[in-house]
């Protein structure tokens, strides 16, 4: 039975130097090919969330999460890919303004009533 | 030129501290019109960049260079993020208190499984999303995921799967839904049987010793179901399952209904039925009981004013039986087994938010169970039936400020169960009667950096018993940012019921073995009292850009008390004793290691490890491991959905061999030809799903699809009227591949 607690503690110590060997090169990058930005996003529900984090599903856009709370969005993108510029104009698209660049208003009325965020109308959920 | 110099440096140093004055945030927090004290502030995901508000609730914060979202929180409120424009200097921030009741709330994530970083124990959140991966049908089924939990079937009669932690039986986890005890009294092995998948919105797990608020028990972990409540979008759900293999199908109903501003409800109805004999080992006795079985739950939610509560019932008739198929296999005897139970639950609790008072809320909450289970496995039957009651009374208060917290409060738990229990030994008429007033506080102390501390005590008088003391602390220490080291241990204790905590191992032919028959219902046993100890690291780091968590823990749990259930020492007896009795030990170590990351969008992979090394020692002097236990385990899953809405899932679970028991036979031919360790297996299951919109989705899938199978499933299957007849040594499927079809239908 010692034998296999021993061998347990080296299966542990051996995933746990992986992961940090596996992390610490991420770290590491040189030339960095991702990019990581933060940014407010105008929007109100838990709908919006949706609605915003599937526009940005997209190639190049590796990672993206709207807060509801906040209204801030973190983007990880491919900067050969996509542009911090294009990612804006994706949300827009769908009808959520940005600092940079705001939603047509055909696009913007067209969301659900949950949804309109101008205004300062309160929002259902 | 002297002056020059000093004009320079004055000049430096004016600018200097001009710019750090512009690069600061001043603020002050609030609730219910009082400053809150201790509220930790911190730029978000820059813990580095954190303070905490002063005596007057009042902070001061250097400005980071990117994050311009804040976070605070404090033990008592809800956590609160807040955005802060580039220019402004000063903010006032209110938190909401949060409620008694509340407890943890899923929040909106997407994700079927997050770590509770904040939580002073090692809690795992799991969201409905987990309960889809796995079909069917109710919660016990749902763990093949999850590695802090391993599920066992009891026996192959029942059909009951149980779960264990730290390589103990789940009667040692405290089971409770919305907060309320569930599993316990003659449903503390079989209670998950009980929640059908459906139903459960969400989970949170939690390794270790539980609060004290909870109650004595809770030895080993435990676990808190959140049932599907008003407060959810869903309005209406429709679900419906079928596998052909055995005729198994189930059906769902659930209906929610806001009435007014006050006054919201949920009704839940669940039926599902196992209708097709299957006997694929072909042992003339079938493989998986006939089913049929009915539930309903009705919740009514209020929330007015300050006040808010919910009051309800729940109502469960589950019948089944199993027995011989073909006379010409059993030897000409035909052995039929049957199992039932009803159970009616009500259940009301009330909690009150105080808006100036030191105390800031208060809580009570009662519940009154039921239940009449009835068992017959050949000629052995055993009736049970408990009539019990808990309640509850707690108030969270502050000490002095919001850095220390009290939590205390009164409880009541009584318990009448009637057992009757005849075999070819016994005959037994059984009262048992239990009365236990208690008293609890636990505090929690935030006002060390980096360090939460919750410790707390409960002292309890069991009418049989005596004063019962529980003492258990917990800690959190955030070593940075990404990582947490949790530690805890304490003390546990509860009342051994042999009848219903293994009331699967009478279906074999073995003599029952107790230390007494006196006619108090405790059966000559003591209660069971276990020491639980561990630490848990948890790191949260981005891998491939992407958030992923690694969890390490390890836990040493020992019993000072247990009730022995010994199959080993001979393999026609089942005794059961005290290990104090025999001057005896029973511990385990276990040690876990889960990695999730999430390689691309809309993808998941959870791999995990755990090793489990428990033993107790038996009246012959031997030290085993328990049986039925896989040391080692690990398993892979894999998710990934496509943006046109099909999802795939995989998972690979393995499993160590198992001991058997063994025991002294009679006869050298049968004690060659009965294996002392299980073959370690493999077992695979995969399932699609396709979202045809938010409102309607289909899957299909498979279990078991190396249709690895137990052949053996009962010990001399041949012979039911054999001493040696034994359906109890379950260690893998007892039904092979089988496939699944099923539809969920939402009505927002």
């Amino acid at each position: 039975m010692k034998n296999t607690t021993i061998k347990n503690i080296v299966w542990i110590a051996a995933s746990l130097l992986f992961t940090l060997v596996t992390t610490s090169s991420f770290t590491k990058e040189k030339k960095p090919k991702f990019a990581t930005e933060t940014f407010t996003v105008y929007g109100c529900c838990g709908d919006c969330k949706e609605r915003i984090e599937d526009a940005l599903d997209v190639k190049g856009i590796r990672y993206a999460s709207w807060d509801k709370q906040t209204h801030v969005l973190t983007v990880t993108h491919k900067l050969k890919t996509i542009s911090l510029k294009q990612i804006h104009e994706l949300i827009a698209a769908v009808g959520h303004d940005t600092d940079l660049v705001k939603a047509n208003d055909s696009t913007y009325n067209n969301l659900p009533e949950c949804c309109q965020y101008r205004g300062g109308h309160k929002c259902t959920h | 030129m002297h002056a020059l110099r000093i004009c320079l440096t004055a000049f430096i140093l004016f600018t200097i501290t001009n710019g750090f004055s512009q690069e600061k945030i001043n603020g002050i927090v609030k609730s219910e019109g009082q400053t809150v004290v201790g509220a930790y502030v911190y730029w978000k995901n820059q813990t580095n960049f954190s303070t905490t508000t002063d005596t007057m609730g009042k902070f001061t914060l250097d400005r980071h260079s990117i994050q311009d979202t804040l976070v605070v929180g404090m033990v008592g409120f809800e956590n609160l993020e807040v955005f802060v424009p580039k220019h402004q200097e000063f903010i006032e921030i209110t938190l909401k208190p949060s409620t008694v009741l509340k407890g943890v709330q899923i929040g909106e994530s997407k994700l079927p499984k997050t770590l509770d970083m904040r939580n002073v124990r090692q809690v795992t959140r799991f969201s409905e999303q987990e309960f889809t991966k796995a079909a069917c049908c109710n919660l016990s089924e749902s763990f093949e995921n999850i590695s802090s939990v391993d599920v066992t079937t009891s026996d192959a009669v029942t059909g009951i799967k149980q779960i264990q932690m730290m390589g103990f039986s789940g009667i040692y986890i405290q089971t409770q839904i919305d907060n309320m005890p569930f599993s316990s009294g003659l449903i503390a092995a079989s209670g998950l049987t009980y929640i059908p998948g459906v139903w459960v919105k969400g989970m949170q797990l939690s390794k270790g010793v539980g609060s004290v608020t909870n109650g004595y028990e809770g030895m080993t972990g435990s676990l808190n179901i959140e049932l599907r409540k008003p407060l959810h979008k869903e309005r209406l759900i429709l679900n419906g399952y079928f596998n052909p293999s055995n005729m198994r199908s189930e059906g769902n109903i659930i209906f929610t209904h806001q009435l007014s501003n006050t006054w919201a409800t949920t009704l839940m109805m669940h039926g599902s039925a196992v209708s097709a004999n299957s006997d694929i080992n072909q042992d003339g006795i079938q493989d998986f009981p006939l089913q049929n079985n009915l539930q309903v739950s009705n919740q009514w939610m209020f929330v007015k004013n300050k006040w808010e509560g919910n009051i309800g019932f729940k109502y469960f008739n589950y019948q089944q039986e199993l027995g011989t198929i073909n006379t010409a296999k059993t030897g000409g005897e035909n052995w039929q087994s049957a199992h039932n139970d009803e159970r009616f639950e009500l259940n009301a609790m009330a909690g009150y938010i105080f808006s100036k008072e030191p105390v800031k809320s208060m809580g009570f909450r009662v519940n009154a169970v039921n239940d009449k289970l009835q068992n017959r496995f050949g000629n052995t039957n055993y009736l049970g039936i408990e009539n019990s009651v808990r309640v509850n009374w707690v108030v969270n208060t502050l000490f002095k400020n919001t850095l220390h917290k009290i939590t205390a409060g009164l409880s009541f738990y009584g318990n009448q169960t009637d057992e009757k229990f005849v075999n070819q030994d016994y005959n037994l008429d059984m009262k048992r009667r239990e009365y236990v007033p208690g008293v609890f506080a636990e505090w929690t102390e935030s006002s060390i950096k980096k360090l939460l501390l919750v410790g707390g005590i409960r002292a309890d008088y069991h009418n049989f018993f005596g004063l019962i003391i529980t003492p258990r602390l917990h800690g959190n220490l955030t070593l940075n940012k990404n990582t947490q080291l949790r530690f805890g241990g304490g003390r546990g204790q509860r009342t051994a019921n042999p009848f219903a905590d293994y009331q699967g191992l009478f279906s074999s032919n073995r003599r029952v073995q107790l230390p007494s028959q006196i006619n108090n219902g405790f059966y000559g046993l003591q209660q069971e009292v276990s020491w639980n100890t561990g630490a848990s690291l948890s790191k949260t780091f981005k891998m491939l850009h992407r958030p992923a968590t690694l969890v390490v823990d390890y836990y040493y749990t020992w019993f000072d008390e247990q009730l022995q259930v010994d199959r080993d020492s001979k393999a026609d007896e089942l005794q059961f004793y005290n290990l104090s009795a025999f001057g005896l030990k029973s511990y385990s170590h276990s040690t876990s290691v889960e990695l999730d990351f999430s390689p691309a969008r809309r993808s998941e992979v959870r791999m995990a490890y755990r090793f489990i090394d428990s033993r107790s020692g038996f009246m012959d002097g031997i030290t085993r491991f328990n049986p039925l236990i896989s040391p080692h385990r690990a398993f892979v899953n894999g998710s990934y959905e496509t943006r046109s809405g099909w999802s795939f899932d995989l998972t690979i679970n393995w499993q160590s061999s198992k001991r058997l028991p063994q025991g002294n036979f009679g006869s050298v031919e049968l004690l060659e030809a009965t294996p002392t360790q299980s073959p370690s297996y493999t077992s695979v299951m995969a399932q699609v799903m396709k979202k045809f919109s938010k409102k309607f989705e289909v899957y299909a899938g498979g279990e078991n699809l190396l249709n690895i199978m137990q052949q053996d499933l009962i010990r001399l299957s041949t012979d039911p009227s054999s001493p040696y007849f034994d359906p109890t040594l379950i260690w893998g499927p007892s039904l092979g591949a089988m496939f699944y079809v099923g539809f969920r239908y939402y009505v927002y």
